[in-house]
């Protein structure tokens, strides 16, 4: 008997050794995105939020580039989080929000409908940045099988280290430094870029085989719709003011009747930027593709704006509880938004932040 | 048990170390076997080819008359840049350091093909000159050659678009 239960505890001390030393390894070998890719961390921070929020954001880099949360805030007393990710398809924003919608129901979904440009899975290094960083959940599931490309497997997003083994020979000390922990990079989803490059040039509209948006796409927008409206949620679509990729009349004219046929209120901001004082000479760190911090500031304050009085959002200022989160964001957004300027100086490159 | 715990450690570093990936970690994916093959368009400067090194092939073109613009990738290191030239574009990429050829798009009828379609032809000038083993995927005509492709969008049979492309993965 006594044999029985030591040969029991050995095994199942060896059962839990062997998952520490993979659990191990996996830490350490999973990309961190904490310099250079951040945009690879900012799905996983939002479970750090300790509040609620009126308004989340869903889409790809033209809701993280170009929302500023804290402007929202200071502005309006808005509370919003973007849950944004780099090159974030339809069916994976639709997965976000029925994830958030597990931790929280918003007064007002946006959805950046530039994403309804692709109807397959595009890019396994894309779903990755969206996908590695959810908890499982049902919809994390979903979500990965929707979205993998003919290369990918599911049991790869399941043990990441059966993806990343190989990256030993390109371990650096970052890999060491966030193996249990990593530094918020961005401030409610929003990813903070200084600097000015002005647009010189537009880019050129080529022509296209196909302008209608693929079936795919539209299911998931659909889904997107129907999980706001069974959830009371308003759903409000937007198109960022960024000049690239091109957004063609006839993708515009499917989102309008898209719009107007389900009672949806939706804003290109492409044809407002003069009203919302953004100048693409410079409000832009990358000619236009995307917003510098003053641009996001604009964009905010403009569309804040329009939140309020379209969805009637009040202001929280006045909760005390809030005002006090609040205050801890302000203070990290300016803290980087100083350090960044310093930076751009000291290189002298007025570029990318 | 200390031959199984240091088992498990050996075991697992050669997983680890083991080189046979399943691929290269998160990336760009662009083909980086530089070629000088397949079909090629011809400027007053020479023939150009998909994925060869851009900055030769830009050298011989001169100053593109209508600018450039530059296209930074979300999220990856690395900008696509669009030479604007009189009667066709071109788009680079960048991979370790250099430049490469990404895509041809011819903009008007000034221009042709090596084979001698331009824009405003029919599907029959086409399949004349480049035969009939297309892949036909909406409007879109494709041929495919050493890992590139030549496309012609074709409606009301008018040649509307035609592009030189570089296969990725």
């Amino acid at each position: 008997m006594k044999r029985r239960t030591k040969t029991a505890a050995a095994a199942v001390l060896m059962i839990a050794f062997t998952f520490l030393v993979l659990f191990l390894f996996q830490a350490l070998l999973v990309p961190k995105y904490m310099s250079g890719v951040r945009e690879g961390a900012l799905i996983q921070e939002y479970y750090r939020e300790t509040t609620k929020h009126d308004v989340i954001f869903i889409g790809d880099c033209e809701v993280y580039e170009n929302i500023s949360p804290v402007t929202l805030w200071e502005e309006y007393g808005i509370t919003s989080y973007i849950r944004g990710s780099a090159q974030q398809l339809v069916w994976q924003s639709y997965y976000l929000l029925e994830e958030t919608l597990k931790y929280e129901k918003p007064d007002v979904v946006v959805f950046n409908v530039l994403s309804m440009k692709y109807n397959e899975p595009q890019n396994e290094a894309y779903n990755r940045m969206t996908l590695d960083g959810m908890k499982w959940s049902s919809s994390k599931a979903q979500s990965v099988k929707v979205s993998m490309t003919g290369d990918e497997n599911f049991a790869s997003y399941v043990f990441p280290l059966l993806r990343f083994h190989s990256r030993w020979s390109e371990l650096t000390k970052e890999d060491f430094r966030y193996m249990f922990s990593r530094d918020t990079v961005s401030h409610n989803g929003y990813l903070m870029q200084v600097g000015t490059k002005p647009v010189t040039t537009m880019p050129k509209t080529e022509i296209l085989d196909n302008y209608s948006f693929g079936e795919n796409a539209w299911q998931y927008l659909e889904k997107i719709t129907d999980i706001c409206r069974e959830n009371g949620i308003k759903l409000v679509l937007m198109k960022a003011p960024t000049i690239y990729p091109v957004w063609y009349e006839q993708w515009e004219k499917q989102i309008e009747e898209y719009a107007d046929k389900n009672d949806l209120l939706y804003y290109n901001f492409l044809e407002t930027m003069d009203e919302a004082g953004i100048d693409l000479t410079t409000d832009t760190y990358d000619a236009g593709l995307h917003l510098n911090v003053e641009g996001a500031e604009k964009l905010s304050k403009y569309f804040g704006k329009i939140l309020v009085q379209e969805c009637g959002l009040s202001d929280n200022r006045k909760d005390e509880a809030l005002s006090e989160v609040w205050r801890e964001k302000i203070c990290a957004y300016e803290a980087e938004k100083e350090q960044k300027y310093r930076e751009s100086e000291q290189s002298g490159n007025n570029q990318k932040g | 048990m200390k031959k199984y715990f240091a088992a498990v450690i050996c075991i697992a570093a050669a997983f680890v170390f083991c080189s046979c990936a399943v691929g290269e970690a998160a990336g760009s994916s662009k083909n980086t076997g530089v070629q000088n093959g397949g079909y090629y368009f011809e400027s007053g400067a020479g023939k150009i080819y998909i994925n060869e090194e851009a900055d030769t092939v830009l050298a011989r073109l001169g100053e593109p008359s209508g600018g450039t613009y530059e296209a930074v990738s979300c999220a990856f290191e690395g900008k696509e840049i669009f030479y604007y030239y009189d009667g066709f574009t071109i788009q680079t990429y960048k991979k370790n350091g250099k430049k490469y050829i990404y895509t041809i798009n011819l903009e008007d009828d000034t221009v042709k093909t090596a084979e001698g379609i331009k824009l405003g032809d029919s599907l029959t000038t086409v399949t004349d000159k480049y035969g009939t083993h297309y892949a036909l995927s909406g409007d879109t005509y494709a041929y495919v050659k050493d890992n590139m492709k030549l496309t012609f969008i074709i409606q009301n049979d008018r040649v509307m678009s035609i592009k030189y492309w570089l296969i990725t993965d």
